[in-house]
């Protein structure tokens, strides 16, 4: 009896202590927060060591189609030409140290730079810019960026459209020039941003054929034509560049290293080390930039604050990027999607063809809070757009017609819709948005939100999905209405235009809309083909027009990043096109003062 | 049973596991259609149009039968196929991501035992005393603390507010450098051990100091199951006759406790500190997350979450070996340790 009472004793005694520990605290006065006064001690002089959460899928120029392995790629290769600092149109020498446009035979000539040499010894000579981009036409794996060099020069889409002398004569060497033959006049300027693309690096032709690649002839070139896998090129994570950097190591999943080349041929790089860890926590980067460890750190927009107050972090804000988030209308759904109700007007579903009434998209388009979705889902960081395309790219429409929050308006545009049957009977249908996305479910719920004030009969749910099942809902038209984003290849109108508004393969959303028509796909041929400055921005400006009136789709916002740096590092400038987060090494510096 | 024997045949009965493993994570993919599984390959929403041509090129949407002999095919030529997530081969992907796991396991399992052992004992011996009840509480405690939030309060305190004491990762940056030079061999990939066989001692303690935080973690965590397991083990043991008359013959309770008791209480807990090291050799997710140390519960966790079929099914293969042999050597272990069991589950 005694042991027992001891020991309930002892149960009580730590249950009352847990208590007191949690209660405590919670009765008194929280004391005033001190400032923080973190000092971040200077460290790894001579590298800059950044953490993100992304890792490239190839460092092969010519198959890389995203930012993390394109950030790489320009740290380790060069084009011919590079954009002049924060400039997205205007251009300074690379490898090429002068240039010149041909109307007559429509040709872009490149005096090939001297002097040069790649990172494994070899010198860089025109044969080696001819065959690097003979090389990326003769690979052109599915779903890769070569269908921009295609655009250009042959005025296809793929290697599939055209034979080997087609590519062999699209790119030539005259003595110490390269001559690219373009497929129109009104590639004259987008094929300079082309260039400055990664896919544009320019690879040593003997090293690589050395090491397996293509030899550079007809007879071998289906062989090397639309490889499977990445690892099936050389280039996948071995690289020989010109840059000033070159690859030491890349521990897959764990880390990427550059080296500083020793025998650049310009301004030696301002760092001896290029690291790049993939480390997915938050706080782990956190911690890692606040003991000096590292130099950037990929910051998701709800962390934001709890680095502002630290003055040993230099923070750069309100950098607009070259994306866009939007919803898009699926004109005819497929018959059974689960998400349509009833798939009748009869206030328990929607009819497959529901969102192809104008009426029915603006009513949609007015209903949507922008400015409780720029406060809540991206905390300010955006800015409204009235058409597809973005600010700092050209073709740009500043005064572009937008969509605003206006109940009434859209009220007036639902009644009107499917010659008000719609507003009597009502409508019921899902909304759905790729799990864990939170800025998309918070889209999400403003729309069905707005909706349902507008008329308490529009009822709309909402439900997460993965990925792999979206996308699977997306190609069948299961998806009533879908929203995903938008980055661009090249700062160039027609990079936002088509993928939004043509009718063909190439309108990535339109395509999957049912949206488009032939008209207007010759206006955006027109804008593109257009040789005048001013009457191509006018076409482009009309051509924003239409997509407000016609309303596909509802732009949400431009988002805007920022980038937080130890303060030792130095010489940040915003160029959007420039792939990746730390921005343009090159031209920064790292020091304790 | 001759031990070689019953060797060859736990090993023959490897295939049957793998073989059903695979069949059920094969089947379980199943239900994720073609275009689901295709999307893994999907870098940018162009390639969206080139689905269809990526399912033809896999196969994802020939029936399982099909897809699974495929499989299988190339695994019996040693192909277990690509990992989208690790970039390289599947099979290569297990070796690089295995060591890091394994040097966890290495520190870990021993630490976590030993705890284990000696809180379990000493709160059987006082039983009911407040040494027992404290030693439970903490325990308990430590079991119940999410691994996160454990993990992600040391890291702050002992990284965060001690600037960088006990850092995250594997290896600062500047052995790293060392690590990976011409004049350092990698004999095993475990930074502690090749540190030793190659005599380094700046690399040796620096891979000490990333890996005291994950180990801490992890021993707080799983300390409380050996330490229960223990104590229970031991209170019985410390009931038998044996002991009673090992008291009677006037030994040292410390005698009793340590020679005698603690013995026989043994056998359980060598029973799941088998099954301790290969769950953790098979990989702690969060723990690797939270510290950086990219191991194989890290490839395996993004492989599952990307639909990576390929990496899914060859961690799953490891996994069953791993198992199975870890289990093999617990059976061959307890013969040795308990005289009375004999191989093949009789016991005389």
């Amino acid at each position: 009896m005694n042991k027992r009472v001891t020991r309930i004793g002892w149960i009580v005694l730590a249950a009352l202590l847990c208590l007191s520990l949690v209660l405590v605290p919670g009765c008194t006065t929280p004391a005033e927060p001190e400032e923080p006064t973190i000092e971040i001690p200077y460290k790894n002089d001579g590298m800059f060591v950044q953490m993100i959460i992304g890792e490239p899928d190839s460092l092969d120029p010519a198959w890389c189609y995203e930012t993390a392995g394109g950030e790489q790629i320009q740290y380790i290769y060069e084009s011919l030409l590079w954009y002049d600092g924060e400039k997205t149109d205007e251009f300074v020498p690379v490898l090429a140290t002068e240039w010149e446009w041909n109307d007559a035979d429509l040709t872009w000539r490149f005096k090939i730079r001297d002097g040069v040499k790649f990172h494994e010894g070899g010198d860089l000579t025109p044969e080696d810019v001819e065959y690097s981009f003979e090389r990326a036409m003769v690979q052109d794996r599915s779903g890769g960026p070569i269908w921009m060099l295609f655009n250009a020069l042959l005025g296809v889409s793929s290697s599939d459209e055209v034979t080997f002398a087609d590519i062999d004569g699209a790119v030539e060497v005259d003595g110490d020039w390269v001559v690219f033959t373009l497929s129109g006049a009104y590639y004259e300027f987008p094929f300079l941003q082309i260039l400055c693309g990664q896919w544009g690096s320019i690879v040593d032709k003997e090293w690589c054929i050395a090491n397996g690649d293509w030899p550079g002839t007809e007879e071998t070139y289906l062989d090397y034509n639309h490889p499977a896998e990445e690892s099936d090129t050389i280039l996948f994570d071995d690289a020989n560049g010109t840059g000033r950097w070159k690859l030491n190591i890349w521990e897959h999943g764990v880390q990427i290293k550059l080296e500083k080349f020793d025998d650049y041929w310009g301004d030696p790089a301002p760092f001896d080390w290029v690291i790049t860890q993939l480390v997915e926590e938050w706080t782990t980067r956190k911690l890692a930039l606040l003991a000096g460890d590292a130099d950037f750190v990929d910051v998701p927009r709800a962390y934001i604050e709890e680095l502002l107050d630290i003055e040993d972090i230099t923070k750069y804000a309100d950098l607009p990027g070259l994306h866009v988030d939007a919803f898009f209308f699926t004109f005819e759904l497929v018959e059974d999607s689960p998400y349509i109700g009833s798939g009748a007007l009869d206030g328990e579903g929607i009819p497959p063809d529901f969102f192809s009434d104008i009426d029915v998209r603006k009513g949609c388009a007015y209903a949507f809070d922008y400015e409780t979705y720029l406060k809540d889902a991206l905390l300010y960081e955006g800015k409204f757009l009235g058409s597809p395309v973005v600010e700092g790219l050209y073709g740009y429409n500043p005064d572009a017609s937008k969509y605003t929050y206006d109940l009434t308006k859209a009220e007036e545009h639902l009644k009107k819709a499917w010659g008000g049957e719609l507003w009597e009977k009502g409508c019921k249908f899902t909304l759905l948005y790729n799990a864990g996305n939170i800025n998309r479910r918070t889209a999400s719920e403003l729309l069905a939100e707005g909706l349902h004030r507008v008329n308490e009969k529009f009822q709309v749910s909402i439900q997460p999905i993965s990925w792999g099942n979206y996308v699977d809902l997306l190609l069948t038209s299961g998806l009533p209405i879908f929203c995903v984003g938008w980055t661009a290849d090249y700062p160039h109108a027609d990079n936002f235009v088509v993928p939004f508004m043509d009718s063909g393969a190439g309108g990535v959303f339109s395509y999957f809309q049912g949206y488009g028509y032939p008209e207007l796909d010759a206006k955006i041929r027109a804008a593109f083909q257009e040789l005048d400055p001013e009457e191509q921005l006018a076409k482009y400006y009309e051509l924003q027009e239409i997509y407000f009136q016609e309303c596909p789709g509802m732009l949400l916002v431009q988002t805007v990043g920022r980038r937080f740096y130890t303060k030792y590092i130095h010489g940040f400038y915003y160029n959007p096109i420039i792939p990746g987060n730390a921005g343009p090494l090159w031209d920064m510096s790292k020091s304790e003062s | 049973m001759e031990l070689r024997a019953y060797i060859i045949r736990r090993l023959l009965l490897l295939i049957p596991v793998l073989l059903g493993v695979t069949l059920f994570i094969f089947g379980i993919t199943m239900f994720f259609s073609p275009i689901q599984r295709a999307t893994l390959y999907v870098t940018n929403l162009r390639q969206l149009a080139n689905l269809p041509a990526i399912i033809e090129q896999y196969g994802l949407d020939q029936p399982l039968v099909v897809q699974y002999g495929t499989w299988l095919g190339q695994v019996l030529r040693g192909n277990l196929g690509w990992s989208n997530v690790a970039n390289m081969p599947v099979s290569e992907a297990i070796w690089h991501f295995l060591p890091a796991t394994l040097e966890l396991a290495i520190f870990a399992t021993p630490l976590i035992i030993l705890i284990g052992i000696f809180l379990g004992s000493t709160a059987a011996a006082h039983k009911d005393s407040p040494v027992d009840h404290g030693t439970r509480v903490v325990a308990i405690v430590g079991w119940s603390l999410p691994t996160f939030w454990l993990g992600l309060i040391l890291l702050m305190v002992f990284y965060g507010y001690f600037r960088g004491f006990l850092p995250p990762s594997r290896l600062s940056i500047q052995m790293d450098m060392v690590v990976n030079s011409a004049e350092f061999i990698r004999y095993t990939h475990i930074n502690t051990i090749d540190a030793i066989l190659n005599l380094n001692g700046p690399v040796f303690l620096d891979a000490l100091r990333h890996i005291i935080l994950p180990v801490i973690t992890l021993s707080i965590v799983n300390v409380a199951f050996i330490m229960r397991l223990m104590r229970s083990s031991m209170l019985e043991s410390l009931g038998k006759g044996y002991i009673l008359t090992a008291r009677a013959k006037g030994l040292a309770e410390k005698v009793v406790v340590n020679k005698h008791a603690r013995r026989n209480a043994l056998i359980p807990v060598i029973t799941v500190s088998g099954y301790l090291f290969a769950a953790l050799a098979n990989g702690v997710v969060i723990t690797e997350t939270i510290f950086n140390y990219k191991g194989i519960g890290w490839w395996a966790w993004q492989s599952a979450f990307r639909l990576d079929i390929a990496s899914v099914l060859g961690f799953a293969l490891f996994n069953a070996v791993l198992f199975v042999l870890v289990n093999l050597v617990v059976d061959i272990l307890y013969t040795r340790v308990d005289p009375r069991v004999r191989l093949g589950g009789s016991v005389q």
